[in-house]
């Protein structure tokens, strides 16, 4: 199955938008694996129904540790070349997701990213400062020219599959991600894509305080790799 | 004043020990010879309570009670410190257990139940039933 591409979609109680976002998915990829991250509202069933391979886990252990699985499960369980990793809030357009992974087989880099700050016009204001220091912080730990940061839209090969260790169970396996990619000295090219901030993807996805979260998360781990 | 240092020392080594996450063998060892060590200087202090204001004025504390005070709260954030990290060993743990178990149970839409990657159990071991009876 050379050349073939599945999508990994964590989904944690998003009833409401799964199907259409599975769907439209649909025919980008050959396949698409739900993690389901331990929903209550039937989440798998519609996954299932919509002839998606299901992974799910017994209890919810959050988003960076759902990611992780999916990935595990796409390397040894599958033998797609390419996996994107797609939001299952609707915010990420399909066709985005198709672009990324043409410019993967085109270029041949390990990771392609999504960046979405030529389209910064939608994005609420609050979020978008955060985004800024978020994008500061990560220039400096991971010395990539990033222009983007905690964007929810990526390509992997498998070869990137191999390299990239996620041990961070909440929202810091972002940048723990983009550590990766520099210690691995793995290719990656940006792609810019669109992020919808519709209201459903605002009244369910991240709070800013999040980030608070966050940072500390990555600050005790990085003091842990010190010791 | 000695006590300064002792309890400075103290809550570096607290810091410390809270950062780092493998849990050794001669961490337990300490852990058991602290034990000990507490159980032992606990009965002394009990027979003789003297003993506890003279090392206490050594130190720089005015009272024996404000010594075990200061003893107390640093052995609380020990026990604190330990129990955090075996919290954390036990979540990762649990998320490995977790993904473990999701991916062995991971249903595939394409394969259904009863096909050729799913074989039933009784085609799979035909002997199950005469083997337990």
């Amino acid at each position: 199955m050379t050349g073939t591409r599945c999508a990994v979609v964590r989904v944690y109680n998003e009833a409401t938008v799964l199907a259409s976002v599975l769907r439209s998915l649909q025919p980008v990829v050959d396949e698409i694996i739900c993690v389901d991250d331990g929903s209550s509202d039937g989440s798998a069933e519609i996954a299932l129904a919509a002839g998606c391979t299901v992974v799910r886990h017994a209890i919810n252990l959050g988003g960076g540790a759902a990611l992780a699985t999916g990935l595990h499960y796409a390397l040894t369980r599958t033998e797609h070349e390419h996996v994107v990793n797609f939001d299952a809030d609707g915010q990420h357009l399909p066709a985005d997701a198709a672009q990324m992974l043409e410019v993967a087989k085109r270029t041949g880099v390990d990771v392609v990213l999504g960046t979405r700050n030529r389209h910064e016009a939608t994005m609420p204001r609050s979020r978008r400062l955060l985004l800024r220091a978020a994008l500061a912080y990560t220039r400096r730990t991971t010395g990539l020219r990033l222009t983007d940061t905690h964007n929810g839209l990526r390509v992997f090969n498998r070869h990137a599959l191999r390299s990239i260790r996620l041990t961070q169970g909440g929202m810091a396996y972002a940048s723990e991600l983009e550590s990766s990619i520099s210690r691995a000295k793995l290719t990656w090219t940006e792609v810019p894509v669109s992020i919808v901030y519709n209201e459903y993807c605002l009244a369910k996805g991240q709070s800013n305080l999040n980030a608070v979260n966050i940072v500390y998360d990555l600050m005790l781990s990085r003091l842990q790799r010190a010791t | 004043m000695i006590i300064r240092i002792l309890l400075i020392a103290a809550a570096l080594l607290l810091a410390v020990l809270a950062l780092r996450t493998t849990p050794t063998t001669r961490g337990l060892a300490l852990r058991r010879l602290g034990l000990i060590c507490f159980t032992a200087s606990w009965i002394v202090a009990v027979i003789s309570p003297d003993l506890l204001s003279h090392l206490a004025t050594f130190v720089g504390v005015t009272r024996g009670t404000d010594l075990l005070l200061y003893t107390l709260v640093v052995a609380v954030a020990l026990i604190l410190i330990g129990v955090y990290k075996r919290f954390v060993v036990l979540e990762s743990r649990l998320a490995q257990l977790t993904r473990e178990l999701a991916i062995l149970t991971a249903q595939r839409a394409d394969v259904q139940p009863g096909s050729a990657e799913y074989p039933p159990a009784s085609s799979s071991s035909p002997d199950r039933t005469s083997a337990f009876p």
